[in-house]
């Protein structure tokens, strides 16, 4: 019997059904007689990879074309890697097991910082040219999508164009572009891009000269021809009614993070967190009704048997129809036995109704995010939740019979003082003595109140994108001071995020396309996997930005002038520069932003459009 | 939310023997119990539920093959709660899984899972082994290190071999597979490569059938 070279690879890694297919619901078509090739890359493990909603929607939607087939892939683990390096055996998509380099085009989904690394990786395993000036006619169209695309600059020079948005849409366009300039011949790599540019939501990265100061910072961003827009403005799919949800999901073999329904109930949100980059760069909000909700959680439980249904959305408990689409959930699901969990809960929305619905019954904790530990520092960062409000949702947890409570917070956020890091272990406290206030909360059973403490990053499209991170240093030191503030309390754990793997975040999430540089260097280095600790090599990282000439400060640790040129003003996303000006200048006042469901607060969302959302119509 | 047929006065033993090919060797247990158990669900298949504190779709296999083997004799017995026909059940579950996951047969079992005492398996090699030797070899005692629940340790096979045969390069070996004492053919093809010097050869184990103690196939 014969054994192929890849089967005696599979043989040896750990998890070969990482990197075999084949999975019920998987897309197979005859390559012969498709037209354009997509191989959608996520930059990190099948298991996250898979949990993805955005890749399950994509997929869908691009293969709905009967003339374009979209497979998938995944960043090879390191013994899968050392597999393929030793044998020169080019990284392949899951379903037709073909190169990837044989692919029209490759895209990655870009979901946080700290996959760059992956992406340039998973380029060279393809054996494509890393930089996109280096691609012949023959290498596959790279294109990159995704939150992070927001800002873009970083990694641009290894993408030869990005989608900006919800790519429902735009990615069919894109192909349908390709499939028409190859079919009457007009196609040159260079004809297609240049034509692709002026496709609405398309950002050709090598069009646009970029001039800088003698500061360091940006002069112009300057179109390369005329017939290009000078700013490209982010795809929105305006009826999320209409718009094509799957009603089928490739099923993993092996266990994934999230495997289960995902029910995207809404996007956007109403809530204005100043922090939050989500919470900006998905506006408008656009619901859909539960009707179609309703019909899309059967479909959905019918193709794919599982047992539970996550409702998913930024923060469920502002979807205005929340009771009855639960409700109608509630009528089949009980029977069928499958459960219902309803993660991003606002504490104010936190009701013993609500409880009663919920499949997290079973589990003993709950979980809410004060984001800060005094009111005034709430009060900055516009997250509008009080001391109060997180007692009494606590209280209807313990009522429940939960004992367990994790609370969500931020370090280095603009403003704060010690007494604000003091605060979070005060609020810790209270919820302790709120469990023994509690007369129905379980007897000789302790509550447990985990504290997680993550470093704040700002980010671009937020209110706070000028502001400096804090050094480590500083970030260290309070981490040091709450830690003091909770080590002597009873019940109470305390988690912090390291500083180290949010300061290079910080330094990619605003960085501009001189770090495209950086990021070659980093992978010449080995450097892959930045998001899991045992790769993780801040040491690395640093002696990396010393060689290209970098200074990492320069983009996390400065505090940016109002009138400065941002890398990604070259995306318009919505929202605009003076709404987000007036915001930063209310964080520092201490004044709060109403939601959007009570005042419009003239973000300049609404004149992307967009049904049932909360917005006046644009006036233009 | 399907229609479902007359509820039984007693939830009835249903036994699917299925086949596991191809990809499908490369996924464990665990994960072909999750697999399983969705496909049951969108299947519309009135499956028993355990009872208790978190119902699940009760399933019980017999020792099925490691990760890296196939199989054409794997058997499973589930408990339906409603009326539905065998051929219904083959043909809505085949509909719910992938080639490589067949459904060989769907029926009422007679005989209870624990019977199974011996496995008879089909062994590719990458070469054709020398007959001559592998007889040799089995004269001897084979002694390879087994993972045990107490940790590895050194063990003689050779009584849990029932019978072998070598066809070119495929070895037909019938090996002991009962709950209490079982062969795994990994271990086997350890000592058997080893005791003829040919350790590093390629191998593809399937189980073909099973048998119960006093040799009749098993069904």
């Amino acid at each position: 019997m014969n054994f192929d070279l890849k089967d005696k690879i599979l043989r040896s890694v750990v998890k070969p059904g990482r990197y075999i297919g084949g999975e019920y619901g998987e897309i197979l078509k005859d390559k012969n007689a498709v037209k354009c090739r997509f191989a959608f890359a996520f930059p990190d493990t099948y298991e996250i990879g898979m949990s993805n909603l955005g890749v399950r929607i994509l997929y869908g939607a691009l293969n709905r074309e009967e003339d374009i087939w979209c497979e998938r892939c995944y960043s090879p683990w390191v013994d899968m890697e050392e597999q393929l390096r030793t044998h020169g055996l080019p990284m392949w998509a899951h379903e037709s097991g073909d190169p990837l380099k044989e692919f029209d085009f490759l895209g990655f989904t870009l979901q946080y910082e700290m996959c760059y690394t992956n992406v340039v990786n998973l380029l060279d395993l393809a054996q494509i040219p890393l930089l996109s000036a280096d691609r012949s006619e023959e290498d596959p169209i790279i294109i990159g999508g995704g939150p992070c695309t927001y800002n873009p600059e970083p990694v641009c020079d290894f993408f030869d164009l990005f989608s900006i948005g919800e790519g429902e849409d735009a990615l069919v366009e894109i192909c349908r572009l390709y499939i028409n300039m190859k079919g009457n011949g007009t196609y040159t790599r260079k004809s297609f891009l240049h034509e692709a540019a002026k496709l609405p939501g398309f950002y050709v990265p090598s069009l646009y000269t970029v001039t800088y100061k003698e500061d360091g910072t940006i002069e112009a961003y300057i179109p390369v021809y005329d017939d290009i827009p000078k700013r490209i403005t982010k795809r929105i799919m305006k009826d999320l009614d209409t718009s094509y949800y799957p009603e089928k999901v490739v099923m993993p073999y092996i266990e994934t993070v999230h495997d289960r329904i995902m029910l995207e109930v809404y996007r956007g949100c109403i809530r204005g967190c100043r922090f939050c980059q989500a919470g900006m760069t998905y506006r408008p909000v656009r619901e859909k009704t539960p009707e179609v909700l309703n019909e899309q959680a059967k479909k959905l439980y019918e193709a794919t048997g599982y047992d539970e249904i996550s409702l998913s959305s930024l923060s469920i408990s502002d979807y205005s129809c929340l009771d009855t689409l639960t409700n109608e959930l509630l009528e089949w699901t009980d029977e069928a036995k499958v459960s219902l969990s309803l993660p991003s809960l606002r504490v104010n929305s936190f009701t013993p109704e609500l409880m009663e619905k919920i499949s997290g019954v079973r589990a003993s904790g709950i979980t809410f995010a004060p984001e800060a530990g005094t009111q005034r520092l709430r009060d900055v960062i516009n997250k509008n939740l009080t001391e109060e409000d997180l007692l009494r949702a606590c209280n209807v947890a313990f009522d429940y019979g939960k004992s367990s409570v994790k609370l969500y917070f931020m370090n280095g956020l603009p403003t704060e003082t010690d007494d604000d890091i003091r605060g979070i272990a005060e609020l810790a406290r209270s919820v302790v003595s709120a469990y023994y206030k509690n007369p129905k909360a379980i007897k000789n059973r302790a509550p447990t109140v985990t504290v997680s403490v993550s470093c704040f990053i700002p980010k671009p499209w937020t209110p706070f994108q000028w502001e400096p991170q804090q050094t480590m240093e500083e970030l260290r030191r309070k981490q040091t001071v709450l830690f003091e503030a909770v080590s002597k309390m009873k019940h109470v754990t305390y988690k912090w995020h390291d500083a180290k793997t949010s300061h290079l975040e910080g330094v990619f999430a605003r960085g501009d396309r001189r770090l495209s540089k950086a990021l070659l260097a980093a992978h010449r280095r080995g450097l892959k996997f930045d998001s899991w600790d045992e790769f993780f090599d801040y040491d690395a990282w640093m002696a990396v930005f010393e060689e290209c000439g970098i200074d990492p400060a320069f983009y996390a640790n400065r505090t940016y002038s109002e009138d400065e040129v941002l890398a990604w003003d070259i995306i318009d996303c919505g929202v605009t520069k003076e709404f987000l000006k007036r915001e930063k200048r209310k964080a520092y006042a201490e004044i709060t932003t109403p939601s959007c469901r009570e005042q419009c607060s003239g973000c300049g969302a609404n004149k992307l459009g967009g049904e049932r959302s909360c917005c006046p119509k644009a006036t233009s | 939310m399907l229609p479902k047929g007359n509820l039984l006065r007693e939830p009835r033993a249903i036994r699917v023997k299925f086949a596991k090919t191809g990809k499908l060797r490369y996924i464990s247990h665990l994960d072909l119990c999750r697999t399983l158990n969705s496909a049951f669900l969108r299947s519309g298949i009135p499956i028993w539920y355990s009872q208790g504190f978190n119902p699940r779709p009760k399933m019980v296999f017999a020792l099925t093959v490691s990760v890296g083997a196939e199989s054409v004799a794997e058997f499973l017995d589930i408990r339906i709660t409603h009326e539905m026909s065998e051929s219904e059940i083959a043909k809505r579950l085949q509909y719910a899984l992938t080639p490589e996951l067949e459904i060989l047969e769907v029926y009422r079992p007679a005989s209870k899972l624990q019977e199974v005492a011996q496995s008879e398996y089909h062994i590719f090699t990458e070469r054709p082994l020398d007959p001559s030797a592998v007889e040799a070899a089995l004269q001897q005692p084979m002694v390879v290190m087994v993972h045990g629940k107490k940790g590895d340790k050194e063990k003689d096979i050779s009584g849990q071999i029932v019978s072998v045969l070598v066809d070119s390069d495929r070895i037909c070996a019938r090996l002991l597979a009962g709950q209490g004492d079982f062969l795994n053919p990994e271990n086997f093809m350890k000592g058997l490569l080893t005791s003829i010097g040919e350790p590093e050869c390629l191998y593809l184990i399937r189980r073909v059938a099973c048998y119960d103690a006093d040799g009749r196939l098993f069904r």
